[in-house]
C-alpha cells in the first residue's frame, strides 16, 4: 500500500499493492478536486531510470464522445474519487530506482494534475 | 482564480465581460454584490465556500448568461437569489448539496438553456412546474444524483409544455423504478441512462417502464469504473419495443451477449445504432429486416471481419478492433459512408467496387490500418468525395496513376502511409481536389517535382515531414487557388520563394522546423500579395551582414510572421539563440563605414602618388626651386652627337627637354656655338665650360665620326679636370661590338655602367624620359662609381 498527498493540488493518490510483478490489473485511489473541467482529459507518462527515459506515452482517458469513466465530464471546482482497477498491461519490475513523470491535462492543454515520483524496487 | 479573497475586489473595470472568481473564500453573497458590473456575461464562482445567497446578489447582471456555482456547499438560498439574472441561458450548480429541483428559486429564469445539477442529493425526478415557464430549455443534467424512482406525475409539466428539444442525462442515479406510462407520449431529444442499473431485473423492468416514449436518441451503458451489471442479455432490450426511437446507442457493457442474433429485434426501425465497446467477438448472424441506415462499432473486439448483408445500410463504421484482419469482401450495396480505420487490417487489393461491395460510396477511411496494397485505380468509385489512408502502409501508390477516376475526390489524405513518390503522374486525374495531406513520407532525391499538375482546385497542401531539400521552381505552377501550404519539418536549407510566386491565392506558408539559412538575394520579392501569414520559426538563420537584406524584411514584415520571438539566429556564435528581429544593421552599416574609408583612403593615396609621379618635376620645380639654380652654368647639358643623328636630337631630344617640364637648356653646336670661333674653342667653351652636364649620343655614326671622338674625350677630360659635370650616355642604336671596341674606353664604360636606351615602345619612351631628366636635374656627378671604375680601369 502506497499513498501519496499534495495539498498545493488537493490530490491524493495511493495504490494498494506493492509486488515485484505487476498485475495486470492494479487497484488505485485517486482524489482530487478539479482545477479545470475535464470534458476530455488526456494523460501523458514518463518514467525515467538514472535520468534516461524508459518509457512515454500519452493516453486518453476521458473523450467527448460517451466518455469512458465516470468522471469524466465533470466541472472544475468539483471534487472526484476514483477507487477501482487500471488498466496496465502486467510486467516485471527491475530492480532499481525509477523516476515517474505522470500529467493529466484537458482538451485546453491546461494542466489537471501533475505528480513527479520515484519508485525504488529492490 | 485563486487569490484567497473573502470579498469581490472593488479594483475590477465595470466593463468586465467575463469574471472567474473561482477558490477565493467569498463564502457569503449578499444582494447586489455584482451591481458594479453590469456587462458580466460569464461569472464563475467555482469552490468559493458560498453557504449563503441573498436576495437580489445578482441583481443588475442583465447581460449573464453564464453562472458557475460548482462545489460550493449552499445551505440557504433566498428566494429571490436568482432575481435579475435576465438573460441566463446556462446554470451550473453542480455539488451544491442541492435536495431538490422544486426548492431551487430559478423559476423566473426564462431564458434558461442548459441546467446542469449532477453531483448532488436529489432524490425526486419530479420536474418542477417552472420548467412550463422555460420553453428554451435544452439540456438538463441530472446525473449522479440519488434518484430512486420515477413516477407519473413526475413529468406531468411535459404534458403541459412540450420541451421536444430536451436532452436529459440520469447516469449514475440508482434507479430502481419507472412507473409503467410515466414516459407515454413524451417527447424528448435525449435521453441518457448510464451505470443506472443494479441488476438486470431492475433494469428490464426500468427499460419496461419507458413505455411509449418518442426519442430522438437514446443512450444506454455503463461506466468503465461503475460497472453494476452482472451480464447482459438479449431479454433486456425486449422492452424498447415501446419505444420509438431514432438512434440507439449502447456502451460498456461488460458481458454483453455474444449472441446477436435475437438482440436487436425491438430495434429494426431504428435509423442509427451505436455499439461502443461491447465484447461482441465474433459477428452472428443479423436479420435481414433491419432497417439501419447508419451502424457504429467501436471496439467491439472483433476477430473476423463481418460480412453481414444490410441493404439499408449507407453509413457503417467499424474502428479499433484490433486483430479483426484480414479484410473480407462486403455486399452492402447502398453504402456511402465506410469508415474501417483503426483495425490493424490488411487489404490485399484495394480498391475497387468489386471489393467494397457498392459503387455509391462518397466517404472511405482506411487509416490507422496494416498493409493496403493499391491494385486497381477505384474502378467503380468514381463518387468518393473522401478518401483516408493516413497510417496505414501504402503499397505501389507511387506505380501508377491511382486516384485517376477520382474526377469527385475533394479530400484525400496519404499522411505517413511510407510513400516514395517517384511517378510525378501520381495524382493525375484529382480534378476537384481541394485538400490534400501527404506529411510524412519522402520523394526520390527528396527534390518535390510538380506532382500536382491536374489539382487546379486544391487550397490546401500539407507538405510536412517529407525530408525535403528541394523543392521544383514549377512545383506549384498550377495551383492558382491554393490557400495553405504546410512545409514544415523538411530540411530546405533556403527560402527559395520563386515556386511559390504562382500561388495567387496563397495566404498561408508554413516553412517552420526547417534548416533555412536565409533567403536568397531579392528572391523574397516574389512572395505571393495575399499571403497573410508566414511561419519561419526554429530554422537555422544567419544573423551575418551578408544577409542583411533579408533581416531587414523579415523586419519590415514582422506582421506576416507568427510567433517572431521563435525566430532565432543559429549563425555567428555570439548571436547564437538571439532572437532574429535583434539583429542591428548599424552593426553592419559601421563595418561598411569602416570598409568605405578604407577604400577611399586607397583611392586617394594612390591618386596622390599618380599625381606625385606624373607631376614629380613640377613638384620638384616647385619645392627645390633654389635648390635649383644653374649657378653660372648657362646649360644644362651639353650634347655630343653625330650630324647623321640630328634629326632624333632635334625632334625628340630638344622637343622634349626644352618645353618639356622642368625646361632644360641644352648647348647644341648648330645653334649655340659662336660663329667665328674655332669648334675646339666653341666645344670648350660654350660646351663644356658652360653645361653642367654631358649627353653623349651614341650611335653607329658617333662612332664613326672622328669629331664625336674627339668630343667626347674632351668631356672626359674636362669632367677629370673640373669634377663636376657628368656624362649622360643615351645609347640610340644597338652598336656592333667590333666597331664598338675601337673605342676602348667607351667600349668599356657602356659595359660597366648605366646607360639610357632609346626605345620603340611607348612605355620605354616614357621611363627614358623620365630617367633622362632626373639625371639632369641631379647636381652630383652621375654615376660616380661608376666613373670611377672606368678610369681605374
Amino acid at each position: 500500500m502506497w499513498s501519496m498527498e499534495d495539498p498545493l493540488q488537493d490530490f491524493g493518490f495511493s495504490v494498494d499493492q506493492c509486488s515485484k510483478h505487476l498485475k495486470s490489473n492494479l487497484n488505485i485511489r485517486f482524489g482530487i478536486i478539479l482545477r479545470e473541467d475535464i470534458k476530455e482529459l488526456f494523460l501523458d507518462i514518463a518514467l525515467f531510470t538514472k535520468g534516461s527515459p524508459i518509457l512515454n506515452f500519452s493516453y486518453p482517458i476521458c473523450e467527448e464522445d460517451l466518455p469512458k469513466f465516470s468522471f469524466c465530464g465533470r466541472r472544475k471546482g468539483e471534487q472526484i474519487y476514483y477507487a477501482g482497477p487500471i488498466n496496465n498491461p502486467g510486467f516485471e519490475i527491475l530492480q532499481g530506482e525509477y523516476q515517474i513523470l505522470l500529467e493529466l491535462y484537458n482538451e485546453h492543454r491546461s494542466t489537471v494534475a501533475c505528480a513527479n515520483a520515484t519508485v525504488v524496487c529492490s | 482564480m485563486e487569490l484567497n479573497l473573502d470579498k469581490i475586489p472593488n479594483n475590477i473595470p465595470t466593463s468586465t465581460k467575463k469574471l472567474d472568481l473561482s477558490f477565493n473564500p467569498l463564502r457569503h453573497l449578499g444582494s447586489h454584490s455584482f451591481s458594479s458590473f453590469p456587462e458580466l456575461q460569464v461569472l464563475d464562482l467555482s469552490r468559493c465556500e458560498i453557504r449563503i445567497i441573498e436576495d437580489d446578489a445578482y441583481q443588475g447582471l442583465n447581460h449573464l448568461s453564464i453562472l458557475i456555482l460548482t462545489g460550493n456547499p449552499i445551505q440557504r438560498l433566498f428566494p429571490g437569489a436568482f432575481f435579475g439574472l435576465s438573460s441566463l441561458q446556462k446554470l451550473v450548480a453542480v455539488e451544491t448539496n442541492l435536495q431538490s429541483l422544486e426548492d431551487f428559486p430559478i423559476g423566473h429564469l426564462k431564458t434558461l438553456k442548459e441546467l446542469n445539477v449532477a453531483h448532488n442529493l436529489i432524490h425526486s425526478f419530479k420536474l418542477p412546474e417552472y420548467f412550463s415557464n422555460m420553453p428554451n430549455l435544452e439540456y438538463l443534467d441530472l446525473s449522479n444524483n440519488k434518484i430512486q424512482n420515477i413516477y407519473h406525475e413526475d413529468l406531468q409539466v411535459l404534458h403541459q409544455m412540450p420541451l421536444l428539444n430536451l436532452s436529459l442525462d440520469l447516469s449514475l442515479n440508482p434507479l430502481y423504478f419507472i412507473q409503467p406510462g410515466a414516459f407515454k407520449e413524451i417527447k424528448l431529444r435525449e435521453l441518457t441512462l448510464r451505470s443506472n442499473f443494479n441488476s438486470t431485473d431492475v433494469m428490464k423492468t426500468c427499460i419496461q417502464g419507458l413505455a411509449g416514449l418518442k426519442i430522438h436518441q437514446l443512450v444506454l451503458g455503463e461506466f468503465k469504473n461503475e460497472r453494476n451489471l452482472e451480464s447482459f442479455d438479449k431479454s433486456l432490450l425486449e422492452g424498447l419495443c415501446n419505444l420509438t426511437i431514432e438512434k440507439f446507442r449502447i456502451a460498456y457493457f461488460d458481458d454483453f451477449s455474444e449472441d446477436t442474433t435475437d438482440l436487436f429485434n425491438c430495434l429494426v426501425n431504428v435509423s442509427t445504432i451505436s455499439l461502443v465497446h461491447l465484447s461482441l467477438k465474433r459477428p452472428k448472424y443479423l436479420p435481414k429486416n433491419l432497417r439501419w441506415r447508419r451502424l457504429e462499432m467501436v471496439n467491439c473486439g472483433f476477430e473476423e471481419f463481418p460480412t453481414w448483408e444490410l441493404d439499408s445500410l449507407k453509413e457503417f463504421v467499424l474502428t479499433d478492433n484490433k486483430g479483426v484482419s484480414p479484410f473480407t469482401e462486403m455486399k452492402l450495396e447502398s453504402l456511402e459512408f465506410l469508415d474501417l480505420s483503426r483495425n490493424g487490417l490488411s487489404f490485399k487489393g484495394c480498391c475497387s467496387h468489386f471489393e467494397l461491395g457498392t459503387s455509391r460510396l462518397k466517404h472511405l477511411d482506411l487509416s490507422f490500418n496494416d498493409i493496403i496494397t493499391m491494385s486497381s485505380n477505384f474502378l467503380g468509385l468514381e463518387q468518393l468525395e473522401y478518401l483516408d489512408f493516413q497510417r496505414s502502409n501504402l503499397k505501389q501508390a507511387s506505380d501508377f496513376s491511382v486516384f485517376l477516376s477520382l474526377r469527385n475526390l475533394r479530400y484525400l489524405d496519404i499522411s505517413y502511409t511510407h510513400t516514395q513518390v517517384a511517378f510525378q503522374g501520381i495524382f493525375d486525374g484529382l480534378v476537384s481536389l481541394q485538400v490534400l495531406k501527404m506529411a510524412g513520407n519522402s520523394f526520390q532525391n527528396n527534390f518535390l517535382p510538380n506532382i500536382f499538375k491536374d489539382l487546379t482546385n486544391l487550397t490546401i497542401l500539407d507538405l510536412s515531414r517529407c525530408q525535403l531539400e528541394q523543392v521544383s521552381p514549377v512545383a506549384f505552377g498550377s495551383l492558382p487557388k491554393l490557400q495553405l501550404i504546410n512545409m514544415s519539418h523538411n530540411n530546405l536549407l533556403s527560402l527559395d520563394t520563386l515556386p511559390y510566386e504562382p500561388l495567387l491565392s496563397l495566404q498561408i506558408l508554413d516553412c517552420s522546423f526547417n534548416r533555412i539559412v536565409a533567403s536568397k538575394e531579392r528572391e523574397w520579392q516574389h512572395f505571393p500579395s495575399n499571403l497573410v501569414s508566414l511561419n519561419l520559426t526554429q530554422n537555422d538563420f544567419a544573423c551575418v551582414c551578408e544577409h542583411q537584406n533579408f533581416l531587414q524584411w523579415v523586419k519590415d514584415h514582422r506582421q506576416l510572421l507568427v510567433e517572431t520571438e521563435q525566430m532565432v539566429c543559429a549563425k555567428p556564435l555570439d548571436m547564437q539563440g538571439m532572437p532574429m528581429l535583434s539583429f542591428r544593421n548599424a552593426t553592419c552599416q559601421r563595418s561598411k563605414t569602416i570598409i568605405s574609408v578604407s577604400v577611399f583612403t586607397v583611392l586617394t593615396v594612390s591618386l596622390v602618388a599618380v599625381l606625385v609621379y606624373k607631376f614629380y618635376f613640377h613638384l620638384m620645380l616647385l619645392a627645390g626651386c633654389k635648390k635649383y639654380n644653374r649657378g653660372e652654368s648657362t646649360y644644362d647639358a651639353f650634347v655630343i652627337y653625330s650630324s647623321q643623328d640630328e634629326d632624333w636630337v632635334r625632334n625628340e631630344l630638344v622637343k622634349n627637354l626644352e618645353e618639356g617640364v622642368p625646361p632644360f637648356q641644352l648647348c647644341l653646336h648648330y645653334r649655340d656655338f659662336i660663329p667665328g670661333v674655332a669648334i675646339a674653342a666653341n666645344i670648350i667653351q660654350e660646351g663644356f665650360y658652360k653645361s653642367r652636364k654631358v649627353i653623349v649620343v651614341v650611335s653607329q655614326h658617333f662612332i664613326q665620326s672622328r669629331w664625336c671622338i674627339f668630343e667626347y674625350e674632351i668631356a672626359q677630360t674636362w669632367q677629370f679636370l673640373s669634377s663636376r659635370a657628368g656624362i649622360i650616355f643615351i645609347v640610340l642604336q644597338k652598336v656592333e661590338k667590333s666597331l664598338l671596341r675601337q673605342q676602348v674606353e667607351l667600349y668599356r664604360l657602356l659595359s660597366r655602367n648605366t646607360y639610357l636606351e632609346w626605345e620603340d615602345s611607348v612605355l620605354g619612351r616614357h621611363i627614358f624620359w623620365r630617367r633622362l631628366r632626373k639625371a639632369l636635374l641631379d647636381g652630383k656627378p652621375w654615376s660616380p662609381e661608376g666613373m670611377a671604375d672606368a678610369e681605374n680601369s
